[in-house]
């Protein structure tokens, strides 16, 4: 897996990582973030059993975040 | 089995955030139609969504060399661009740290800076339909 960005954001001098790169498609993550904290906010399972189940997610797809 | 869509439904509000979400990847950089069909495609025949995948290659009236191409992972016969972004979408499922930096770039090349994050984060999400359709046994992976 590569650690230098692939892509870099719009801004310049801006440094990249994901919220950066992704102001490419500045609807797209705008949609994103109002889905994430939806999803984090509201819904009928406890925050911990989605920061469980968030965490071994990451731990199966060798996410760094 | 039900539609992805009545699946969701049952969680109404995080079903019309994740169908906006999904609805703007497929339109801000304006990568087209096809090109997002076909990885759409590659993707769910990688899952065994074999019906689906033919649904959208209908949809997009797919020649039989593409409907091959797609089947058997060999995009040869198919245009650059195709073949780029193809490469890439089909490593998301289950080897998506195994794209390379150079497989990125020729993707930038061809759809530029945004054109390139869209199709990635597009590719991204047509692997979590494909998922939640299994998981939920629905009879297709559109999210409504």
């Amino acid at each position: 897996m590569s650690t230098t960005p692939r892509i870099y954001p719009p801004a310049p001098n801006t440094p990249a990582e994901f919220g950066s790169v992704m102001q490419h498609t500045p609807a797209t993550i705008g949609a994103f973030f109002d889905l994430y904290a939806h999803f984090w906010q509201q819904g009928q399972v406890a925050a911990d059993i989605k920061e469980m189940t968030r965490l071994r997610n990451a731990r199966i797809t060798d996410c760094g975040y | 089995m039900d539609s992805l869509a009545r699946a969701l439904s049952e969680a109404p509000a995080l079903q019309a955030k994740y169908a906006a979400f999904f609805r703007a990847t497929h339109t801000e950089a304006q990568v087209s139609t096809t090109l997002l069909a076909l990885c759409r495609a590659r993707i769910e025949l990688i899952h065994g969504l074999d019906p689906q995948a033919q649904a959208l290659l209908d949809q997009i009236e797919a020649p039989a060399k593409v409907r091959e191409a797609l089947q058997s992972g060999q995009f040869e016969q198919l245009d650059p661009q195709a073949q780029a972004a193809l490469t890439v979408a089909e490593q998301i499922p289950f080897n998506h740290h195994a794209v390379s930096d150079s497989q990125i770039a020729a993707v930038a090349n061809h759809l530029g800076d945004a054109g390139a994050v869209s199709l990635l984060t597009a590719c991204a999400f047509y692997d979590v339909n494909a998922r939640l359709s299994m998981v939920l046994a629905a009879t297709d992976t559109h999210p409504g």
